[in-house]
């Protein structure tokens, strides 16, 4: 039995009153002369014993009528027992809420799982009877008022409803549900939950139960998340980051998941889980999304994307680090007419640079400049980190021996080819110091015939493996007519990307010192190429610039894991090192614990807490490292519940989930109206006054 | 109510009170006579009646010698008595006697007006009356056997200036008396015998033992016949101050069979010991109480 309101039961109190009235007339009968008392003797034994027990009669009945009338006003119920009394009829009052985040477009056997969705919310209002009462909610909209509770207006507005982009918490709005329908009358009241119950939706923990509240039924419309070889391909972090910008890390996750397959994405950045999301895969069974992060005043922060799934390993995941940089300067070398000239590759490189770099651009950590040919020279040069040169032609022996200088001192050019056999071979000779061989293309003389397409891409390059599927894609139907063929390339060089005919379209050379080349084998213009007009042609130059850029860094980033710092030999060479914690300022001494191996662990042998960390090298301060203590321990500490568990902790509402795949045999959705119950209210009001017509009528009677 | 007088002196109620006392004793009594033919006093005549083997306590002037000598053994003469009789009155004035609701059903209004009755009766046939108070409070408890014509006024007075009071023992005032009386009397008790019957009944043995005469007025209020109470209550015994709670529907039946176990011990008892039981209950009129009373003395007398 539970009570609606069972606040009135503190009523009971009231029970006493009879009690105390009892003893108090026992005290306070009224006094009678009485002569013949000697012949009362007799039997004022049996007196005593016969008045006592008729008062506590009348007194029980008082006592339970009182009682009688506490208990109706508190309103108990029995559930899932219909007693034959009247006045205990019931109805149902039903509050169903539909999950209509993406992850609900995922299709089974053709048909979305909202699709079911809907469907069994329909079922659900049309096996209700004019008693019950249905109401619909749906998880990704913000209650701004009642939905129609007329069936035929709500199953109007069940076929009308869609899917939206939320990400819901479905233990949140399962509370607010429980609070609203804790002022219900109702002797039977249930929450059914049309959900693919993903774990990220619970994030509200259930709320204490009362007797009063409704059962929840899970209906699980989940198909389960049928993916292999699912992995983080990538993650994009801003090129040159600063503190306190907002930058976005974006992922992409390959793997042959099924198209509309739902799976969540959660980033930590330190030891702090920093966002999750919902992704869909696409077609091919990849996914992709960003999340906009912060960096922190230290410049520095080190984290983890994961994908999680309901089926999924859990060590689906990849590190990644930030940390801050001053902008990229980048310029662009060409001339004033070539920008200007819509018949020239200029045209669209400058404007497309120009959008990128600019104020809502997805490089604004990169300063664009331009630098006019005649006007390239080492100390022009000294100003960027990379520059893009388009047509070499343009250049002086002199600006590109300063190039070349460049390149070696660490910087990064990008060319792309000129028509002039002749600068192309001058560029080959004084930036790839002969390794290659260019030549005039045979043939080339602009007919249809003489177009290329992309051929062999290294899609693991980072130029490459950086670009989303659509991007990627969007390159891959690019078509060339070059006019220069590079001819070989050997060990210093690597080809990323080659023509359909499988000669070089992407040439690269790492430098010494760091920094590198890459040459272009197109030269750009719209006559020989629509490169410049593709999705691909700015991210590709800038990602170009990145990786040219970032090359000569790669080296000093390591992790710790657990105790055991990992620091590369080569770069740390010391037997001790001062690590030093980033936001806190703390230092702590590492010593290495395998000779020339590079392993260092905390002297203290204390673990350190979690957070961002530098190793300065004990001689020349050099940062060696950027880290975060434990990111597998918390990593792992962070799991959600698995959805068994979760279910579980409702298990004290009497939750219970149903399979979508199991309706027919679970009598779905008859049961959720079967179990009428009995409100005893008016049969405890009969009652009472029962007992005090018997009270007044028989025993006062005698 | 009886009056309560505290001062003990003849207030002018109290005067009042005696005379419409004398005055419905007089109307009931002369009521009753009208229509007798005979007085059916009984007491000793001065014609022979009976033998009656000697008791100690006798007279032995009353010893019939001759029947001594015929038989050697000692026989009391019993006589019808040409002229007027001793009487004696006892009046039960304990506090138990001050029950009853309104004038007409108070035990004790009622005893004393049966008592003046009765005393205005034989008054009026000439016998000597005298009076005795068992408990009660009252400037004069006792008064002299005497025949004049002033006795029924002092005899009202007496009852008058009464106020029922105190645990009296009637059995005691009934010992009393019969050593006062000089000679073979009749003894008259008004009372609610409500104290344990054997000492009174051995009273009263005692007083027939002697030759007396005797009759019992036995006066109940309907609430002790009937026990009419509905609620609970704490019932009070006025001269013990014992008390009982009870609820009268549970101890009705019971009361009311001790109660009739009572007077049927009293009307065996005076039975055996031919006393005349007189049932007065204050809810009969004294008229109709006095009249039943003589009828049935006049029926004793006629056998």
């Amino acid at each position: 039995m539970a009570f609606l309101q069972s606040a009135f039961l503190f009523g009971l109190a009231i029970v006493a009153i009879p009690l105390a009235l009892h003893l108090f007339m026992r005290r306070r009968l009224k006094s009678l002369p009485f002569p013949a008392l000697m012949l009362l003797t007799g039997s004022s034994r049996k007196s005593m014993r016969t008045l006592t027990p008729r008062q506590w009669l009348v007194m029980l009945l008082r006592m339970a009528a009182l009682a009688s009338i506490v208990a109706a006003a508190s309103q108990p119920v029995i559930r899932g027992l219909s007693l034959p009394l009247p006045g205990a009829a019931s109805s149902t009052t039903v509050h169903v809420i539909l999950d209509n985040s993406p992850g609900m477009n995922a299709k089974h056997n053709g048909v979305s799982l909202f699709e079911l969705a809907k469907a069994a919310a329909e079922k659900i209002v049309a096996v209700s009877s004019r008693e019950d009462d249905v109401s619909l909610e749906l998880a990704c909209e913000t209650p701004s008022g009642p939905l129609p509770r007329d069936p035929a207006a709500l199953s109007d507005s069940i076929r009308k409803s869609s899917t939206s982009y939320c990400s819901p918490d479905l233990g949140l709005i399962i509370n607010r549900a429980v609070r609203s329908m804790r002022d219900v009358r109702s002797v039977e009241k249930k929450i059914v939950v049309l959900s693919d119950l993903r774990r990220n939706v619970f994030i509200a923990p259930p709320l204490d139960p009362a007797k009063s509240d409704p059962d929840i039924i899970f209906v699980n419309l989940s198909q389960g998340l049928k993916v292999n070889d699912l992995s983080i391909a990538e993650i994009e972090t801003p090129l040159y980051p600063s503190p306190g910008e907002e930058m976005e890390i974006c992922y992409r996750l390959k793997g042959d998941a099924q198209a509309g397959a739902a799976l969540n994405v959660e980033m930590f950045i330190d030891a702090d889980k920093r966002g999750e999301q919902s992704v869909l895969m696409d077609e091919d069974g990849d996914a992709a999304g960003c999340f906009s992060v912060t960096l922190g005043e230290s410049g520095h922060a080190a984290g983890r994307i994961a994908a999680r799934g309901d089926g999924l390993p859990d060590d689906i995941s990849k590190r990644f680090i930030i940390s801050a940089r001053e902008k990229m300067k980048l310029a662009l070398v060409a001339s004033k007419e070539s920008m200007r000239d819509p018949e020239s590759g200029a045209f669209y490189l400058f404007r497309g640079l120009r959008a990128a770099t600019g104020a809502g651009g997805g490089a604004r950590s990169i300063e664009l400049s331009t630098l006019s040919p005649d006007g390239v020279d080492a100390r022009a040069l000294s100003d960027f980190d990379a520059v893009i040169v388009f047509d070499p032609s343009g250049l002086n022996p002199k600006g590109l021996a300063a190039l070349a200088d460049f390149v070696s001192s660490g910087g990064g050019a990008i060319l792309t080819s000129s028509k002039s056999i002749s600068a192309n071979q001058a560029v080959a000779r004084a930036l790839f110091s002969n390794s290659i061989s260019i030549s005039e293309r045979a043939g080339a003389s602009g007919s249809e015939n003489a177009f290329l397409t992309v051929g062999d891409v290294d899609s693991a390059h980072p130029i490459f493996s950086a670009l989303s599927g659509n991007v990627f894609a969007a390159f891959r139907e690019t078509r060339f007519n070059p006019h220069c063929a590079v001819d070989a390339v050997n060990p210093e060089t690597s080809s990323p990307a080659a023509f359909s005919d499988g000669s070089p379209l992407i040439v690269e050379r790492a430098a010494q010192g760091g920094g590198g080349a890459v040459f272009f084998a197109t030269d750009l213009s719209p006559a020989s190429t629509n490169f410049p007009l593709k999705t691909a042609f700015v991210p590709i130059l800038l990602l170009a610039a990145k990786h040219l850029t970032d090359s000569s860094q790669a080296s000093e980033y390591e992790f710790i894991y657990g105790r055991r710092a990992r620091i590369r030999a080569d770069a740390a060479g010391a037997s001790e090192l001062t690590v030093l914690n980033l936001e806190s300022g703390g230092k702590f001494t590492f010593t290495e614990i395998e000779r020339g191996g590079g392993i260092y662990s905390p002297e203290s042998g204390a673990p350190l807490p979690p957070g961002s960390y530098k190793a300065l090298h004990p001689d020349d301060d050099l940062a060696l490292a950027v880290f975060v203590i434990n990111p597998d321990d918390f990593y792992k500490a962070s799991r959600p519940l698995p959805l068994d568990d979760l279910l579980k902790t409702y298990k004290s509402w009497k939750a219970k989930s149903l399979h979508a795949s199991s309706f027919s045999g679970s009598n779905f959705p008859g049961d959720i109206f079967s179990d009428k119950g009995a409100a005893l209210w008016f049969p405890l009001l009969f009652l009472s006054a029962g007992f005090l017509l018997i009270e007044t009528f028989v025993v006062n009677k005698r | 109510m009886p009056n309560g007088d505290k001062n003990r002196t003849l207030s002018p109620e109290l005067i009042d009170k005696i005379a419409r006392m004398e005055l419905t004793a007089r109307t009931a009594a002369d009521g009753l006579l009208a229509g007798m033919h005979r007085s059916n006093a009984k007491g000793f005549n001065v014609e022979f009646l009976e033998h009656r083997p000697y008791s100690p306590g006798d007279d032995i002037r009353h010893i019939d010698w001759k029947a001594r000598a015929k038989s050697g053994k000692y026989f009391i003469k019993l006589r019808e008595e040409e002229r007027n009789i001793q009487a004696h009155i006892v009046a039960d004035a304990s506090a138990s006697m001050d029950f009853g609701a309104g004038d007409s059903s108070n035990k004790w209004d009622r005893c004393a007006l049966l008592a003046s009755s009765v005393a205005y009766l034989l008054l009026k046939q000439g016998d000597a009356v005298g009076l005795s108070l068992a408990g009660g409070q009252a400037p004069v408890s006792r008064a002299e056997h005497r025949a004049s014509r002033g006795q029924l006024h002092r005899l009202i007075s007496i009852l008058a200036a009464a106020r029922p009071a105190g645990a009296a023992s009637l059995a005691a005032e009934l010992a009393a008396s019969a050593d006062l009386l000089k000679r073979r009397s009749f003894v008259i008790v008004f009372s609610d015998l409500l104290e344990p019957p054997e000492p009174v009944m051995e009273s009263l043995r005692a007083l027939r033992g002697r030759g007396n005469d005797a009759t019992i007025f036995h006066i109940l209020s309907p609430e002790e016949t009937d026990f009419p109470f509905a609620k609970a209550a704490k019932f009070i015994d006025p001269e013990s101050g014992a008390f009982i709670s009870a609820d009268p529907s549970a101890v009705r039946a019971a009361y009311i069979k001790a109660l009739s176990s009572f007077t049927r011990g009293y009307r065996e008892f005076c039975a055996r010991m031919d006393i005349d039981y007189v049932s007065a209950p204050t809810s009969a009129s004294p008229e109709e109480t006095l009249l039943k009373y003589l009828e049935s003395r006049g029926r004793r007398a006629g056998r």
